[in-house]
């Protein structure tokens, strides 16, 4: 340390010295300087004051990114999952290990807490837990709409709602709003109720919004019925994610918790997500009727009550991105104005109800009737087809369909199971799964066919057998309804070839299957993993291999991700679409469609032998935007 | 911070994912916070969160506790930060070109609004030690170790950071009262 210690290197010692990290042989020197020099003992304040704001900032919510990380590490380590290797455990030990793995996965979320990690995995938990206790419910809310028709600034709603778990519902809709001219404005009126074997919708005959005002169909109200329902009907589903936001929250696990506030005089926690994420909850209120649509990236915010977990506020605002106002003007939304909130939804009265009025859940047999073709029986006595473990539901309906499909249906509370089984001769399968499906082996030789749960349906597990088709469908989680299809004990078939006809055919291909045209993705969006990928050549040279990723529980906007690479394609075909968008990257043309979500280019890849072949690549991500397509196609070089 | 337990680490490099699995769960809040206030975005703090434990996976066999658990990731965390940082930018740079194109949830708030805007704006050189040191509290070696640069240089970077942040916060301050 020198001996006249100037300013500037004093207050490099000060610095150090608050963190106590300062030279000790120089403290004497720099306690002298601080005595004769009053612009270096300013300065200390001030960087005392700078290093305590930083200090003393709140730690915040984090993300919980395990499960995507582990996903890719899986990968790593050669594309066998995690949940593939368990699931073929569970299988090899029968049934009485499932029961084990299943309390065993019950434990692994939370091995070890994290440090000042978010809460969203706690707030998922608490839902589930809510949704198998909850017996009843009513409410009442008042919606607010923005941006319907341009004529039409402000819509106002009341809604009330009745739900006896798991199948009786009550939902009103009332439109209180003053439309200029009422006579020419259909009254957005909604009724729905529903009960375990009829459902009823009451609602305004279809008008689009374009041909408003003016457009006054006769009747101006129309009614269906389904009679004759069967459990769980995925043509009739319930929206009960506005009693407890199951779907929405315990599905999608990834939210950000911006904190506690009081909403209504009650402890509320602040959850933000993109509308792709909270449909369910989002268009729980707007089950029939006209409403206006939202963007898939557009900001849904919710308040969740600490103590029941209902939502007691949530909002849509709309997002800012390009995309955005091309789809706006596609929509005809085009007046929307970034962050301005275009939904809002407020509970004004809630409370869990044990006993409901009679008659409040009789659905009325009126207007276009059709039946569900279901008759009820008895529980089968035989075990044959029926799960060892259902995840701890009990047995609630069962029956048979028109067609002579067998269905076991399972609840508790919200949560439910339905089992439909189809005998068919051996060797004569009915039908295959969907190219997007995942095949998983629960053991070696038995696979098994997984979906995530859409807007209608659940999350569901196809069993192809060779003299039967046993269908899943539940809004267990994945690794549940994984256990209670393994506890089936039914030996599922691999699905061959998806298609063929005139020279052009499809296959599954295995996942880490390699070919010379197709580049890995190295990267995908938090928590998604690799569906399906399927192989598709016609008479003309070269493949096309079309990959399909998901994300594991829930995918609202048709498929995920798609990412196509063909040898057979050497060029990018012209096109009329609007809001194609052509730019230069690393000196290759990128075309982007805002229509289809969709980037695409042409690559130069080097073959045997110093060649270089042209092969097509192609990023689909209907529910992102351009900047997780670039991010994936970056991952794809 | 804390470090973990041995046994979890020797257990991870000799390949047990399940104790890997415990190292993320246990670490991943502090490298997310460390690559948010690095990157400055969430969702770019989301990829290079990820990156970090794929490439820790991949180097733990190399791992020979030289150095503590939790620096020797920080330094492969702060790299996956600055890869992310390169490829924001580009990619920004892409939107841009074809019109402002932002993602439409915005960030969270992890800091308060000025003073993580302040710390954004530091040069990186600068802001990878205040970070480092006054939001993980770690010492001015392991963070010379990390960075590769002499403690000595350390020292002046955290001042002259310090220096730069204690400016703007009291412009910020000014304009915020409406006495300048």
């Amino acid at each position: 340390m020198r001996a006249d210690l100037r300013c500037a290197a004093a207050r490099i010692e000060i610095s150090a010295r608050l963190d106590g990290e300062a030279d000790d042989a120089s403290a004497g020197l720099l306690d002298a300087h601080l005595a004769v020099c009053a612009a270096c003992r300013r300065h200390e304040g001030e960087l005392a004051t700078t290093r305590r704001a930083l200090r003393l900032q709140p730690v915040g919510a984090v993300p919980d990114l395990a499960d995507s990380i582990m996903e890719r590490i899986d990968k790593e380590r050669g594309g066998r999952s995690r949940r593939t290797e368990w699931a073929s455990r569970w299988r090899i030990a029968g049934i009485a290990a499932a029961v084990a793995a299943l309390l065993l996965i019950a434990s692994l979320p939370e091995i070890e807490r994290p440090t000042g990690v978010a809460r969203a995995g706690e707030i998922a938990g608490e839902v589930r837990l809510a949704a198998r206790s909850l017996e009843g419910y009513a409410a009442r809310f008042e919606i607010t709409e923005r941006g319907w028709h341009e004529d039409v600034g402000v819509r106002h709603f009341s809604a009330t709602m009745s739900f006896d778990a798991p199948e009786r519902l009550a939902l009103k809709v009332r439109d209180l709003t003053t439309y200029p001219g009422p006579r020419r404005w259909p009254q957005n009126d909604v009724d729905v109720i529903a009960n375990a074997r009829r459902y009823w919708i009451k609602e305004p005959s279809f008008c689009p919004p374009s041909a408003l005002p003016g457009c006054v169909a006769s009747p101006a109200q129309e009614q269906r019925s389904i009679v004759h329902r069967g459990p769980f009907d995925g043509t009739s589903a319930l929206p009960t994610d506005i009693v407890v936001p199951l779907e929405t929250l315990a599905s999608t696990g990834s939210f950000a918790v911006l904190g506690t506030e009081g909403v209504a005089g009650r402890s509320a926690y602040h959850i933000a997500l993109p509308y792709r994420r909270a449909v369910p909850l989002i268009d729980s209120l707007r089950a029939g009727g006209s409403w206006r649509s939202f963007h898939p990236l557009d900001r849904v915010d919710i308040w969740i009550d600490r103590g029941t977990w209902f939502p007691l506020r949530y909002s849509v605002a709309a997002g800012s991105s390009q995309d955005r106002r091309a789809w706006a003007r596609n929509e005809a939304w085009h007046d929307d104005a970034a962050g301005e909130v275009l939904y809002e939804v407020e509970a004004v009265h809630f409370a869990e109800r044990e006993s409901f009025g009679s008659g409040l859940f009789d659905a009325p047999r009126r207007g276009i009737v059709r039946s569900g073709g279901f008759s009820a029986s008895a529980f089968p006595a035989s075990t044959s087809g029926v799960p060892a473990t259902t995840a701890g539901l009990e047995p609630y309906r069962a029956g048979a369909t028109g067609d002579g499909r067998r269905v076991l249906a399972y609840a508790d509370g919200m949560t439910w199971l339905k089992v439909v089984t189809e005998r068919h001769r051996p060797s004569r399968p009915s039908a295959s799964p969907p190219g997007t499906a995942e095949e998983i082996a629960i053991e070696s030789g038995n696979f098994v066919y997984y979906q995530p749960a859409t807007e209608m349906l659940k999350r569901r597990i196809d069993i192809y057998g060779r003299s039967s088709h046993i269908h899943l469908e539940s809004n267990l989680s994945r690794r549940r309804l994984l256990a209670v299809a393994a506890s089936i004990g039914a030996r599922g078939r691999r699905a061959g070839r998806v298609e063929r006809s005139g020279g052009y055919s499809v296959r599954r291909v295995d996942a880490g299957r390699s070919f010379w045209f197709a580049a890995r993705a190295e990267y995908l969006p938090p928590s998604y993993g690799q569906s399906s990928a399927l192989l598709s050549r016609s008479n003309a040279p070269g493949r096309t291999l079309t990959a399909y990723y998901g994300a594991p529980e829930a995918e609202y906007e048709g498929f995920g991700v798609r990412i196509t690479q063909s040898s057979a394609i050497g060029t990018l075909a012209p096109s009329a679409e609007d809001g194609l968008r052509s730019f230069e990257l690393d000196g290759v043309t990128h075309r982007w469609s805002t229509e289809r979500g969709e980037l695409e280019w042409i690559e130069r890849v080097p073959r045997a032998g110093g060649a270089e072949r042209s092969v097509y690549r192609a990023v689909a991500v209907p529910s992102f935007d351009l900047t997780t397509a670039l991010r994936i196609a970056e991952g794809l070089r | 911070m804390e470090e973990p337990d041995p046994q979890t680490v020797m257990a991870a490099r000799g390949g047990d994912v399940r104790a890997f699995e415990q190292l993320v769960r246990r670490y991943q809040g502090d490298v997310w916070r460390l690559c948010r206030h690095l990157v400055g975005d969430a969702s770019a703090a989301d990829d290079a969160t990820q990156d970090a434990f794929v490439r820790a996976y991949r180097f733990l066999p190399r791992y020979r506790g030289e150095a503590k658990f939790s620096t020797w990731l920080f330094s492969i965390a702060r790299n996956c930060a600055r890869d992310e940082l390169r490829r924001a930018g580009r990619r920004q740079r892409v939107a841009d070109s074809l019109g402002r194109d932002r993602a439409s949830l915005p960030a969270d708030e992890t800091l308060g609004v000025e003073v993580r805007e302040a710390l954004i704006a530091l040069p990186l050189e600068l802001r990878e030690p205040i970070v480092m040191i006054d939001l993980f509290g770690t010492s001015y070696r392991e963070v010379s170790a990390l960075l590769k640069v002499p403690e000595g240089t350390i020292k002046s970077r955290v001042h002259r950071g310090r220096e730069l942040l204690a400016i703007s916060l009291a412009s910020e301050s000014q304009e915020g009262s409406g006495e300048g």
